[in-house]
């Protein structure tokens, strides 16, 4: 079987590739979710992965290797033919269908598999490496592609109790490592749809067991604090360092500032400025900041209704992250961080939208659940005589909107004007994706 | 149907458990003896107590007594439940069953098939609760036997042939219903399945062989002057001419006419079980042919008269005799394309565009209209079907539509 040869290869590749582990964790302590997450990431090192990533559907299957022989030459002509083992093995996988494909890596990865459950019953201590954090968002994205792969081959199996166990696990993985950067939590958030993406394909295969374990999934995840406040937070204190780096740096002279006539000019204020007067400037820089985010948090601590006003200012920011000081130098900085950006409201609407998402999927779960007991439909969200707030969407203040239709039914939000109507399977704005955003 | 009716409603009153009725000297090598032995299990007064309740249900709510630890309260899936718990032996009978040849032989006396259709329920509602508790494999498996065990009813006499047909179509719909829940494994094993039942000899041949036996086996016992033979179908006036004809006719001129109803008999059996020998696409005349039945004339001047008198409504077979067999195995090429498509799915992590994708020509060709089966997507899902004939109309899987004449 491919799948013992890919195990032993990668054990072997694997041994020599542990370096990121070794070099994060030349003394391992055993609690930190990240070195499981690492040790993970550096199993999966192995020459299959890539190959895998790279694989494509047979319909644009020419396609996709005549643009990966373009790419090869165009940047780096003269690299070194690949591993005989390496072509081997693509050639193979081009051969199997996507079931396969994935059956395959999951086989193959089970140690990482199993690496991901460990790291995510363990708190993620980050670990910034030569400026590098840790866990990355390749890395991040990686483990979770591998778990929804699993999901997939376990539906596929039947295993729709062991499908939910890796669905959590994906949402767990970005519980744990997201909390920490901004464009952490942008990943979380797609994670988090691609696990109701998912869960949309399965619908139809709950069982009643089923039914109640995503409730259960859902309603851990909406009773934890979000991801996206923690990330903001993180932000926050992110764009403080910055700041005071950015400023140093100018008071250096050190600040490439032939491009920008304005920062030319800042340059040489602050070269005119003692330290004790720009430690100051930094402070109130920093002051400013701080304020802007607590007051851009306390938002957080209201009903979750509250968090996004449908008044709010599409593309424009919030008005409570807007800092202000009478130094210009000062001003410029605070009003040119990459803050602004993530709290446009827009971008809050599509982390809410996840959660919104999550809160249809535990609707589903309980309407299947209610049709297997009952062998029809409910007639409407009453029947299913729900937990309080249960069929209230914060996100758009209204209630989730179900309908009968021929013999199935509709289940969505209104949304909000940032998101549009919200159904579970139905894709969102593409704002979602995280290119957009200047990390 | 007249004899096979009258013959019937005459010694379906006697004792026994049905395998007494039916086969009184078992073997143990004959599959349809754990047949009767599951529908013994349910036809029970605790089944058909259980029956009768859940029925008044959505009919006459509290008329009926509940079984012990059920109420009026007790949702589908607990009643489904019990159902199993209670009566699931007779099913692993079925399957016991399968595993043998079945022949239930041409006893006269035909109580099984009620029963029968009774085992199909409780075989769907078992597979229903396989499907709840995410045991899908148990489901399809559940589903699965019944259709073999559908397919060995239809092979026996008119009355297992109707009686299977329609049991087959049930679980079919039945299995299609819980399509999206299939495995890959699943969709293999159904594909099995069908292809085993196709490649057999078709069950309609077989019940027409016999039921021809069994109609010219009881001619002598069905024409008789001294018998006051029920009948079902027939009106007072036409009873009452064929009694006065039959008391004025010399024993000679008796068996003439028993000679014409036998004659009659086999041609019409003749003709069809040649026709059956076709490809299957030729099975229907689908201009629709002349009715087979005799025309009865009264007075009934003739003893020609009288033979038709006696075959007036017989089960002869005829063009729409045919129909459920031709359906049913257009059902079945169907459910193998369901299943090749939901195994595609799960390849491919989508539907096929075309039918092509995902199942060869010869899987893909409905034989009743020399073309391939119909395929078309329907934003998430897809429908599969035969465009059907004339007499057939579309044919799919849903009970819904069922044929159409």
């Amino acid at each position: 079987m491919i799948a013992s040869i890919l195990l032993a290869w990668s054990i072997t590749q694997g041994q020599a590739s542990q370096g990121m582990f070794k070099v994060l964790f030349p003394a391992p302590t055993g609690t930190n979710g990240l070195e499981d997450y690492v040790l993970a990431t550096d199993l999966m090192d192995d020459g299959f992965w890539p190959a895998y990533k790279n694989w494509a559907p047979p319909e644009s299957r020419a396609e996709s290797i005549r643009q990966q022989q373009v790419y090869q030459r165009a940047f780096d002509p003269s690299a070194p033919p690949p591993d005989p083992k390496f072509v081997e093995l693509q050639q193979r996988l081009k051969d199997m269908n996507l079931l396969q494909l994935r059956e395959e890596a999951v086989a193959a990865f089970t140690k990482p598999l199993h690496l991901i459950t460990t790291g995510n019953d363990k708190p993620c201590l980050v670990r910034v490496d030569n400026g590098s954090k840790f866990p990355s968002v390749g890395m991040i994205t990686d483990l979770s592609l591998l778990e929804l792969d699993s999901a997939y081959v376990d539906a596929s199996r039947s295993r729709t109790d062991a499908m939910i166990a890796d669905l959590t696990n994906v949402l767990l993985l970005a519980d744990r490592t997201c909390r920490n950067t901004y464009i952490g939590s942008m990943i979380a958030t797609i994670e988090q749809q691609r696990v109701c993406d998912a869960c949309a394909e399965n619908l139809d295969r709950l069982s009643v067991q089923d039914a109640i374990a995503i409730e259960t999934m859902v309603t851990d995840f909406l009773q934890a604090t979000p991801v996206f406040i923690d990330a903001y937070r993180a932000a926050f204190q992110s764009e403080q360092e910055d700041v005071a780096r950015s400023l140093r740096a100018l008071k250096a002279g050190s600040q490439n500032a032939t491009k920008d006539k304005q920062l030319a000019g800042f340059n040489q204020v602050m070269s005119g400025m003692s330290d004790p007067e720009v430690d100051q400037m930094i402070q109130r820089a920093q002051q400013s900041i701080g304020d802007a985010g607590r007051i851009f948090l306390s938002r957080f601590s209201g009903p979750e209704e509250t968090w996004l006003p449908q008044d709010a200012p599409g593309d424009s920011l919030f008005s409570d992250v807007t800092p202000r000081s009478p130094d210009d130098v000062e001003s410029y900085f605070v009003q040119h961080w990459s803050l602004p950006e993530v709290t446009k409201p827009r971008r809050l609407a599509q982390a809410l939208r996840a959660r919104t998402l999550m809160r249809l999927l535990r609707l589903h779960a309980t309407i299947i659940a209610y049709r297997w007991q009952h062998e029809v439909l409910p007639k409407s969200l009453i029947d299913l005589q729900l937990p309080s707030g249960y069929d209230f969407d914060p996100l758009s203040k209204r209630q989730f909107v179900y309908k009968l239709s021929g013999d199935g039914y509709e289940l969505y939000s209104v949304g909000s004007p940032f998101t549009g109507k919200i159904e579970l399977g139905v894709a969102g704005p593409s704002t979602s994706q995280p290119a957009e955003i200047n990390p | 149907m007249t004899l096979t009716f009258s013959i019937v409603a005459l010694l379906a009153v006697q004792a026994g458990t049905l395998q007494q009725q039916v086969i009184p000297d078992p073997t143990g090598a004959n599959g349809y003896e754990e047949y009767l032995q599951a529908a013994d299990i349910v036809d029970t007064r605790q089944f058909k107590d259980f029956k009768r309740w859940e029925a008044s249900l959505t009919s006459k709510p509290g008329t009926e007594s509940a079984p012990s630890g059920l109420s009026e309260k007790s949702s589908a899936l607990t009643r489904k439940t019990y159902e199993a718990n209670t009566f699931g032996k007779a099913l692993s009978l079925v399957v016991e069953g399968n595993t043998k040849p079945t022949s239930r032989g041409t006893k006269a006396v035909m109580v099984e098939f009620s029963p029968f259709n009774d085992l199909v329920k409780l075989g769907i509602d078992a597979s229903y609760v396989a499907y709840a508790k995410g045991d899908w494999k148990a489901g399809t498996n559940e589903l699965l036997a019944l259709l073999v065990f559908a397919n060995n009813v239809t092979r026996e006499l008119a009355m297992g042939y109707v009686a299977g047909s329609s049991m087959t179509q049930r679980t079919l719909t039945a299995l299609d219903e819980h399509r999206s829940q299939w495995t890959v494994s699943d969709c293999d094993r159904i594909v099995k399945a069908v292809d085993e039942l196709l490649a057999a000899p078709p069950s309609i041949i077989a019940a027409f062989k016999s039921e021809r036996s069994f109609q010219l086996g009881n001619v002598d016992a069905a024409i008789d002057p001294d018998k006051k033979i029920p009948r079902e179908v027939l009106d007072e006036k036409l009873e009452a001419q064929i009694v006065i004809r039959m008391k004025s006719l010399t024993v000679a001129d008796r068996d003439k006419v028993k000679t014409i109803v036998r004659n009659k008999i086999g041609v019409a059996f003749a003709a069809y079980l040649s026709r059956l020998q076709k490809p299957e696409g030729d099975w229907l005349d689908n201009k629709r042919l002349a009715p087979t039945d005799p025309n009865a004339k009264i007075p009934l001047a003739t003893l020609e008269d009288l033979a038709d008198a006696f075959l007036l409504d017989d089960l002869l077979p005829d063009n729409d005799t045919v129909i459920p067999a031709v359906a049913n195995r257009n059902r079945l090429r169907q459910m193998r394309l369901n299943a090749l498509i939901q195994k595609f799915r799960w390849q491919n992590g989508r539907f096929p565009t075309q039918l092509s994708e995902a199942a060869s020509k010869e899987a893909g060709l409905d034989p009743l209209t020399g073309e391939p089966f119909q395929y078309e997507r329907h934003g998430a899902s897809y429908r599969v079907y035969s465009k059907g004939t004339a007499v057939t109309g579309e044919i799919d899987l849903s009970a819904r539509s069922a044929h159409k004449k």
